[in-house]
């Protein structure tokens, strides 16, 4: 990714200064699974390592953090749509279907303003983590998720992995933390 | 623990379009039918398929799987169709149905948990939003690998071993693209202008009623209601500003908040339609002010509106940014729409209804 190739995109840019996006770079594994999702090019590779390039781009749909192995991005998603965010407030509607089938991810809050709890599924969570309160289901497969009350701005959901957990149990093919 | 089902018999889909295909395209982009253009969730083969060839994901709207399977043309594979309920990858994706859950769910119940060979699931990278790649292969065993956007590139994405070029993963918003979102906009125009004017009516004969009721004019309900259907009248070159000109002018109007743009759009139409398809030589300015004025009020309003709505339309607007300038426009707008509506009321009926 270079700078060249980037400024091919910057025709279209909407307000500056206002996206949720955090990137944890301590917590990164620099898998590149952010640049293989990302619409915008909000993330690059320096080096080798994988680098916020272009925060200001980010339209919040939330794929990076979703699919982020280790934890180390997080964002509100949510669908930039004004008649979305009317209707959801006139009727309550969209943001109840949406709410249901958001809670399996990693550090996605997807209320809009009020409380932005997070949902984190179970296995990923380092048994440490003082913030992301889990039960260890008996399945390794299980998929259930715990509740997270916090803000997602003032401090994040999953607490950081210690840098020596990182690559043998977190992440890397998938498994992640606690085991 | 996933349970391993016989691998389903995948129902056969063909890789080219026939007419009905096309028409169907068609109608859906005005609108017509959309919400019902969908297909049978499940395992679908194109030609072929052997447990060396690749499944590809997608969702239940039909264009989505026509897309796709035109862009297999000629080639062997396995197509996975979720059901996101005749909704499109993206919208799917930030709905949550096209989503890991569901994904799982149908690797599990079609049989493909048993399937031999690559164990490899091409995604649309518009559907990552909604999918959590690890999740999916840690449930699975599958490797998720996201493809380009747009169904297109497919091939040479397949042909050059899974490399995106930069320009494949970056969602863009040609002058062709906004312009195809013009007829379904339009369409969803429809069924509020018919409100707007019912309510417009209904307004007009009441306030009629009254004001005869009470003595301060003696028109008719008929009057009022031609008052009425001329106070609306504004919506037709309001709907042709914000939803046929506005996304085409989109990057070369100032600003960078949607609602900003619409209320330039709709001032410097108003003053290019006074400046050179009306021109109002020798009209006194007093006169002008006081009979041009509301429409802008109005008109800036409702394009600004319109305006505003089309973030939902827009590949790059961000859920913060459209929360931040609601906040700012929506009561300007209301203020610009009720403002105008009451000073265009007045200044018909006390002109005997002509504007």
């Amino acid at each position: 990714m270079s700078t060249r190739s980037m400024s091919a995109y910057k025709s279209f840019r909407y307000l500056q200064g206002v996206t949720t996006l955090r990137f944890y770079s301590d917590r990164c594994i620099s898998c590149g699974r952010c640049i293989e999702v990302c619409p915008h090019a909000v993330f690059g590779r320096q080096n080798g390592r994988v680098v916020l390039l272009d925060r200001d781009a980010c339209m919040e749909c939330g794929a990076c953090a979703r699919n982020c192995p280790a934890c180390a991005i997080e964002v509100r998603a949510g669908v930039g749509c004004a008649y979305a965010v009317l209707a959801s407030t006139l009727f309550g509607k969209l943001r109840k279907g949406m709410g249901s089938s958001r809670s399996m991810s990693c550090c996605i809050s997807e209320e809009p303003k009020s409380s932005p709890s997070c949902w984190v599924p179970a296995e990923r969570v380092s048994r440490n983590s003082s913030c992301c309160a889990q039960e260890k289901k008996a399945s390794q497969n299980s998929l259930s998720c715990v509740p997270v009350e916090n803000s997602l701005l003032e401090s994040p959901c999953c607490t950081p992995v210690p840098k020596s957990t990182k690559n043998t149990h977190c992440c890397g093919g998938g498994g992640c933390c606690g085991s | 623990m996933l349970r391993r089902f016989p691998l389903t018999r995948a129902k056969s889909l063909s890789d080219t379009w026939t007419w009905r295909d096309y028409w169907g395209a068609f109608k859906v982009r005005w609108g017509i039918g959309r919400s019902s253009y969908r297909m049978d969730p499940g395992l679908y083969a194109l030609g072929t398929p052997s447990d060396e060839d690749l499944i590809f994901v997608t969702a239940n709207y039909k264009l989505s799987v026509d897309h796709l399977r035109k862009a297999l043309l000629g080639r062997n594979a396995w197509i996975l169709v979720l059901d996101t309920k005749g909704i499109n990858v993206w919208c799917a994706a930030g709905k949550g149905t096209f989503g890991t859950e569901e994904l799982i769910h149908r690797i599990e119940t079609t049989g493909l948990l048993g399937k031999k060979g690559k164990r490899l699931l091409i995604l649309p990278q518009l559907g990552a939003p909604g999918v959590s790649a690890p999740e999916v292969e840690q449930a699975t065993g599958f490797r998720v690998i996201y493809g380009p956007i747009r169904a297109k590139d497919i091939p040479q994405f397949l042909d050059s071993g899974f490399r995106a070029t930069e320009q494949m993963r970056r969602v863009t918003f040609s002058l062709l693209e906004r312009i195809v979102l013009i007829p379904v906009e339009l369409t969803g125009l429809a069924v509020p202008s018919i409100l707007l004017f019912c309510i417009l009516s209904l307004v007009g004969v009441f306030s009629s009623w009254v004001g005869s009721f009470l003595g301060f004019t003696t028109r008719s309900v008929g009057h009022a209601l031609i008052v009425s259907s001329q106070t609306f009248f504004p919506i037709l070159p309001a709907a042709f500003l914000g939803v046929i000109l506005f996304p085409i002018l989109l990057p070369i109007l100032p600003g960078r908040a949607f609602s900003f743009k619409g209320a330039v759009l709709a001032v410097s139409g108003i003053g290019v339609y006074l400046g050179v398809l009306s021109p109002l030589d020798g009209v006194p300015y007093a006169t002008i002010i006081l009979h041009q004025v509301p429409y802008f009020f109005l008109l800036g309003a409702i394009v600004s509106y319109l305006a505003l709505n089309f973030t939902g339309s827009t590949p790059f607007t961000s859920l913060s940014g459209v929360l931040k300038e609601m906040q700012i426009a929506l009561p300007l707008q209301t203020v610009g729409f009720l403002v105008g509506t009451i000073w265009l009321w007045i200044d018909l009926f006390t002109n005997g209804g002509t504007p």
